[in-house]
């Protein structure tokens, strides 16, 4: 049995995080989170190759609402196991980069890094971006260190 | 998880040995820097794609976080497309160059 990193949230309050990451994604399913693309200007390669990455992405995204699932909204609780990490922490990068791209490009890089935004500034759509944008990164931190993939 | 075989058109002998001429030699695989991923994750990438080690990882990290690109690997057309792909498919923005074609 492998291991398994098991971890409790307050799930009344992650409910809208999520929820407004599924929102913000939904129909961007063909679109690859990071502009990257093959290396070389072919079509039939650059068919290939999007497409590939297009399913990893997709699946990488699935295991991360997977996590946030029916279980986890009941109970609070949520467990990621080891065959998963990779494409749950890759998820994550996945999630934050259509967060940044879609619901917070108004905002520079610095001020997002930092922590730096009023929440006065804020819409309530970019409120619930940004705190997903924030848990979705805190989630990296916590499998890096303790599952040292 | 797709590879580069051909050019995909002309199989005249002299698009052939173009092709295989303008693939030929050493190629690097360039990560460009993002303002979203964490330094952590893009170390752990490092490791885990390229098999650094911890204090190459991080060189590197630095490297794209402080300069906005690193050269990760250097070789084989080949693998390098094998290389890229799975960065790309940690969602680092990644990109292959001839080597000594960077401006």
């Amino acid at each position: 049995m492998g291991r398994q990193l098991e971890f409790r949230l307050d799930a009344e309050a992650v409910r809208p995080l999520i929820e407004r990451t599924r929102l913000a994604i939904d129909g961007t399913e063909d679109q690859l989170a990071a502009p990257n693309g093959p290396p070389v200007d072919d079509d039939l390669m650059t068919d290939f190759w999007q497409s590939d990455l297009l399913g990893s992405q997709q699946s990488d995204m699935a295991a991360l609402t997977n996590l946030f699932d029916d279980t986890f909204l009941d109970t609070g609780r949520a467990r990621v196991d080891e065959e998963d990490v990779d494409r749950v922490l890759r998820g994550c990068a996945a999630a934050r980069l259509k967060l940044r791209e879609l619901c917070l490009n108004r905002f520079e890089d610095e001020s997002l890094e930092r922590g730096e935004l009023e929440r006065d500034d804020l819409s309530e759509e970019e409120t619930e971006a940004y705190g997903a944008y924030i848990l979705f990164a805190s989630l990296q931190e916590l499998i890096i260190s303790q599952m040292d993939p | 998880m797709v590879s580069f075989v051909g050019g995909g058109g002309s199989s005249s002998p002299e698009a052939s040995v173009e092709d295989e001429t303008s693939l030929s030699g050493l190629w690097s695989v360039v990560v460009l820097n993002d303002p979203v991923n964490l330094m952590s994750y893009v170390t752990m990438v490092f490791k885990r794609v390229i098999g650094m080690s911890q204090s190459e990882a991080e060189t590197h990290m630095l490297e794209v976080h402080e300069l906005g690109r690193s050269v990760v690997w250097t070789g084989e057309r080949e693998k390098a497309e094998t290389y890229l792909y799975q960065l790309q498919e940690w969602h680092l923005t990644a990109v292959l160059e001839k080597d000594g074609s960077s401006t």
